[in-house]
């Protein structure tokens, strides 16, 4: 087949498309939208790994537990593994009600409600992890010595002043970067909510 | 003119071209849908940025082609599509057996082609310059020409041996 039967050919493929049925208006921005499924998957990847990484961390301290001694260590192990679990159920749920969230075959009203259910729990969590992130660096410097390095926990807390010099340096811009994390996908999937509520509301 | 309003228009002028592009670039219907559905979404996030710097149809074949390409290459897998589905078209007449024949034949051929000459012939096919193919593609004009005579050469073989056209 020359280039100039081909073209004839492919000319015949393209009128029998054209011929089909033309692709329905909601369902093209539905799909322009499928892009706030893959905001949300990345938060649901972060939280389950994080709820892994939650559960390896309680499971380790509860089996050491054992070796904790004196009344600091004791009390930063119970601390920790208190602020472990809580992470892992507000985790578990922020992957739930992230999941239920769909844009394409959910309505308008659903995909607002379940929305409002996540960012109201994303809201409670930032309050959490914001106390976490001073409190834990903390609680956890005991139970490093006493777990990890197989020592006892100094009283003296002035042996503790370079690692808590460091907790107070990083973990503010940890804790910044998870949160504009959060802030960026979460807007992203608000502004795809609300361009399907404009367009469900022209046609209805 | 809203921004949905134009882009629905966009999508709904355009669809044939997506459609021949996710047909080559994908095997079964499902993933040809799943391809349809992310050259829209790339051409939704893309529309911003569309500055007329280039004709519509231009940009259209650009991004779903680097779409169709760059979901190839993760899927690292050949298109095996043997037969078009004509039914797919919802229009098939029993009469036109022999042009059904080589409509299969030319499509089942390019799409054993690799991802860069499967594009080239499709622009070629589509009535594109090669200054225009060369836009798209981002390859020169001149090698536009070489990879075709190669193009045309490959698909006369296989056609010929596979399916007798």
């Amino acid at each position: 087949m020359e280039l100039e039967e081909m073209k004839a050919v492919w000319k015949e493929l393209s009128s029998r498309l054209d011929n089909q049925e033309k692709i329905n208006e909601q369902l093209i921005i539905r799909m322009a939208h499928q892009r706030s499924a893959s905001r949300l998957s990345r938060i649901i990847r972060l939280e389950s790994a994080g709820a892994i990484v939650s559960i390896a961390a309680t499971i380790f301290i509860i089996t050491q537990f054992h070796k904790l001694q004196d009344f600091i260590s004791i009390l930063s192990g119970i601390i920790v593994t208190a602020f472990l679990l809580i992470s892992i159920v507000i985790g578990l749920l922020i992957v739930q009600r992230a999941s239920k969230i769909n844009i394409i075959s959910k309505t308008y009203s659903q995909t607002y409600i379940d929305f409002k259910h996540l960012t109201a729990l994303l809201k409670r969590y930032k309050q959490i992890s914001l106390i976490g992130f001073f409190v834990l660096p903390v609680a956890m410097i005991p139970l490093i010595f006493v777990i990890i390095l197989n020592k006892t926990a100094p009283l003296d807390w002035s042996k503790y002043l370079e690692s808590l010099v460091a907790a107070v340096i990083i973990l503010p811009i940890v804790w910044w970067l998870i949160l504009k994390f959060y802030k960026r996908n979460i807007s992203k999937v608000r502004e795809a909510i609300d361009e399907v509520k404009e367009l469900k509301s022209k046609s209805e | 003119m809203t921004k949905e309003q134009q882009f629905i228009i966009l999508i709904q002028e355009n669809e044939g071209v997506i459609h021949k592009i996710t047909s080559l670039y994908a095997d079964s219907r499902e993933d040809q849908k799943d391809l349809f559905q992310e050259v829209v979404v790339q051409l939704w996030t893309a529309l911003d940025r569309f500055k007329n710097e280039s004709k519509v149809s231009t940009w259209i074949y650009r991004i779903a082609l680097n779409t169709a390409i760059t979901r190839l290459r993760k899927v690292k897998k050949q298109v095996d599509n043997e037969a078009l589905d004509l039914v797919m078209f919802n229009y098939a007449e029993p009469e036109n057996q022999e042009l059904d024949h080589k409509i299969n034949a030319l499509h089942a051929s390019i799409a054993k082609l690799n991802e860069l000459d499967k594009a080239i012939i499709l622009l070629v096919l589509e009535d594109k310059s090669y200054e225009e193919i060369s836009q798209i593609i981002g390859i020169s004009v001149s090698n536009v020409g070489t990879r075709l005579m190669r193009i045309k050469q490959k698909l006369k073989e296989k056609m010929t041996t596979s399916y007798g056209t």
